[in-house]
């Protein structure tokens, strides 16, 4: 499971950490509420925790496995957008995916706070 | 080095670079990425500082040709199909060289060997009968030393089992294709760009 969420390259750092995270992110928004390309791209780059250019290829990924599907809805401003909306399959994947990453955090901690403890 | 794009040079270069992939998939991918300059022209960002947010095109279409080659792979079975998309996937991980392209290559020759094998019993065994029944013709240059019920009882069986043999290793193809996809989708879930080696 751990190595899920972690990559190690070659200067020791996690590298894959944030792809994991983006997706549950991307999931969990859409859980909340259907939305645009744009206004997700947006949204994940107040936290500059995630990388926001590769939330399309994201989207995309998620709409061929299922998880999410897309329609066109008009607009006051701009173009017709095209709609995200999260699928049955895809809550589901969402509520594994948090599961998993609360108990990934939850082990890590433990594991990380055990020394200072000692102390 | 990072040139600052507007719309229509973003536009292009990720045009240019999802070539090979269908018309249809092309289209669709180009009118998203139009629509989001669009959103944003229209919220009043400029086009540089929209592209620079989108991040690069020759990335973001690597993984989007990855990802429609794998769809394809998926919809319609073929080699060439699977071989284009685990080679799409090369491009996306500085490691997919090893992860992707040696197991590929193994499968493929394990499976040729396990192919060659059972065409090759099937061919003793017409071999033996083709020599069975001409052998009042070929009697002065071939000696067959067994009896004759022996011998075709041999020769079919020998045909009969490397028939078998070939319908299973079809089997076989048909279960690796299916596991083999799974894992490059596995793959280019968890296997970043290159970019995000530097970014930490």
């Amino acid at each position: 499971m751990i190595y899920y969420y972690c990559q190690i390259n070659d200067r020791g750092y996690i590298i894959q950490f944030k792809k994991a995270f983006l997706r549950l992110y991307v999931l969990g928004y859409l859980y909340r509420q259907d939305s645009y390309g744009y206004d997700l791209v947006n949204e994940v780059s107040k936290s500059s925790l995630v990388p926001e250019g590769n939330i399309y290829p994201l989207l995309r990924q998620l709409k061929n496995e299922g998880y999410v599907t897309t329609y066109l809805k008009e607009s006051p401003e701009g173009p017709p957008r095209r709609y995200y909306k999260i699928t049955g399959p895809g809550k589901k994947e969402k509520e594994n995916l948090q599961e998993q990453w609360f108990l990934f955090t939850k082990e890590f901690n433990k594991l990380l706070l055990n020394g200072e403890d000692n102390e | 080095m990072v040139r600052i794009m507007n719309k229509n040079s973003f536009l292009k270069k990720l045009s240019e670079e999802l070539r090979g992939i269908p018309e249809e998939e092309r289209k669709d991918i180009l009118a998203e990425y139009t629509e989001h300059f669009e959103v944003g022209m229209a919220k009043g960002r400029s086009e540089k500082e929209i592209s620079i947010s989108i991040g690069n095109p020759m990335i973001i279409a690597k993984e989007l040709k990855a990802l429609t080659l794998v769809k394809i792979a998926e919809r319609e079975s073929s080699v060439i199909n699977i071989s284009r998309a685990a080679f799409s996937t090369l491009g996306l991980g500085v490691f997919n060289l090893i992860f992707v392209l040696v197991p590929l290559l193994i499968i493929f020759i394990i499976l040729i060997s396990l192919f060659a094998a059972a065409i090759g019993i099937t061919a003793l065994g017409i071999a033996v009968l083709i020599a069975i029944l001409f052998e009042p013709l070929l009697s002065d240059y071939l000696v067959i030393g067994m009896k004759i019920t022996p011998a075709i009882f041999l020769s079919i069986s020998s045909i009969a089992l490397g028939i078998l043999f070939f319908i299973g290793n079809i089997q076989l193809v048909r279960s690796l294709y299916k596991q083999f996809l799974r894992y490059l989708k596995f793959n280019m879930r968890v296997i970043g760009d290159r970019r995000q080696k530097d970014e930490i």
